[in-house]
């Protein structure tokens, strides 16, 4: 080392001072904006990631999230000319799940609103936590939509480290908390140093951020000759629905990933819990009733800050709980639980200031004309019935902010 | 002259390297399944 200092102050004649240090400094800065530009490719696109098409086919864009690493950012949908009344719906796996979406279905039910064409945008991720959807708001509000749909997962009642960590997601939180100060001491206790650096680090040097979303694409070809981790040539059969029956419409899925078991909620158990929470039933559904059922201060700060957001946007909302499946609701623990849902969500409802905004903290499943199948306690099979219910109270919704206007 | 170029070589070398360093500690990221 010391060699190389000597090297560079005799013979070249640099970092001899506070000067050339800090030129050098300076050159350090400059170039690593000019690699990163230079390295950098495109940004993303709401193609760039492969997704189950919607069944029936919907016109619904997916903007989040960017890689399946990369989860902390949701692309900017490229504008359209024909001035759509654009809506924003967020939320998790209950609404686009594989082939199945929710939004598709009321896409295909609702073409106009007036005379403006409606453009449905799905700001949806796996399993989001209410700050992850603070900032889908966030994001769909930057973009301009003109009304938000928010499907509400029932165990945001519980606290926000208790449902996931998955401690990549926190970058892309920095912005968000920081837009209020009501929420500047949980900027302090979910986001670490490390993820401010990270979230300057990726918004000063492109190729930073385009590598986090390139992971993407290198897990794919690591996983390539990852044995462990191919399905081989004779795959699982595809997912049933609860009553076992055939599943109208939609093909079977041919293409299960083995990674994630039939019972899409019950993923998150293993992984929790290891695959023996799966033999026992009764123990299972203690579980998952125990994480509904309690409910946390970080909670009710978050939701309330996530409701304030949605009011501050000025813009027609309507959140609703997603709806547990009839099976699941005929199981007097799992009904019990999901009334003490209904409760807190009617709490946070009586605060509600914005005539714009609705919350629905029953259980719509209780309306289908005709009862809908599930995979699962919350993800459908057909989600049809669902958005038969959806479709006139959300235009009933709109027309809050816009009443000359009809939905066809 | 020659001073100046060389610490601009090096500032380009420093720069570099960080970058590498950066690029590989977001590619370590968690395995997350995404079904949507």
């Amino acid at each position: 080392m010391n060699t190389m200092l000597r090297f560079l102050r005799e013979r070249l004649g640099v970092l001899g001072s506070w000067a050339s240090i800090g030129r050098v400094v300076a050159w350090v800065a400059v170039w690593a904006v000019v690699i990163g530009v230079v390295f950098a490719p495109r940004g993303p696109a709401p193609a760039d990631r492969e997704r189950d098409a919607d069944a029936p086919p919907s016109d619904v864009r997916y903007l989040g999230p960017t890689s399946k690493q990369d989860l902390a950012g949701f692309v900017t949908p490229p504008e359209r000319l024909d001035d759509p009344f654009t809506v924003a719906w967020i939320g998790g796996s209950e609404v686009k799940l594989r082939e199945v979406s929710v939004a598709g279905e009321v896409d295909g039910r609702i073409r106009m609103f007036g005379d403006r064409p409606v453009q449905i945008d799905a700001y949806t991720l796996l399993a989001p936590r209410p700050i992850d959807v603070i900032r889908a708001v966030d994001a769909a509000v930057a973009d301009g939509v003109d009304a938000i749909v928010l499907s509400i997962n029932a165990t945001w009642v519980t606290d926000e480290w208790s449902m996931r960590e998955w401690p990549n997601l926190d970058v892309a939180n920095v912005g968000s908390l920081l837009r209020r100060p009501s929420t500047w001491p949980w900027e302090l206790a979910l986001t670490s140093p490390a993820d401010v650096s990270w979230r300057v680090t990726r918004a000063i040097v492109p190729v930073v951020e385009a590598q986090n979303r390139l992971n993407g694409d290198a897990q794919d070809l690591v996983d390539a000759f990852d044995v462990v981790s191919q399905p081989g040539d004779d795959p699982a059969p595809g997912p049933a629905p609860i009553d076992g029956g055939p599943i109208d419409g939609i093909p079977p899925d041919d293409e299960l990933d083995p990674r994630l078991p039939d019972d899409a909620t019950s993923f998150w158990l293993v992984e929790e819990y290891g695959p023996s929470i799966l033999d026992d039933t009764t123990q299972r559904v203690a579980t998952m009733v125990d994480g509904l059922a309690d409910d946390s201060p970080v909670a009710d700060a978050l939701n309330l800050r996530l409701v304030q957001a949605i009011e501050a946007a000025g813009i027609p909302a309507y959140l609703y709980v997603a709806p547990f499946s009839p099976e699941a609701l005929a199981d007097p623990e799992l009904a019990d639980a999901a009334r003490q849902v209904e409760a807190y969500w009617t709490g946070i409802a009586a605060r509600v200031e914005s005539p714009l905004v609705e919350i629905e903290p029953g259980q719509l499943s209780s309306r289908f004309a005709v009862p809908a199948r599930y995979f699962d306690l919350v993800h459908m099979a057909d989600a049809g019935p669902f958005a038969d219910v959806l479709v006139p109270v959300l235009c009933a919704n709109w027309q809050r902010a816009d009443p000359d206007r009809v939905c066809s | 002259m020659k001073p100046y170029i060389a610490e601009a070589v090096i500032g380009f070398v420093i720069a570099a390297l960080l970058l590498w360093v950066a690029v590989a500690a977001v590619s370590d990221v968690p395995f997350v399944y995404q079904g949507l």
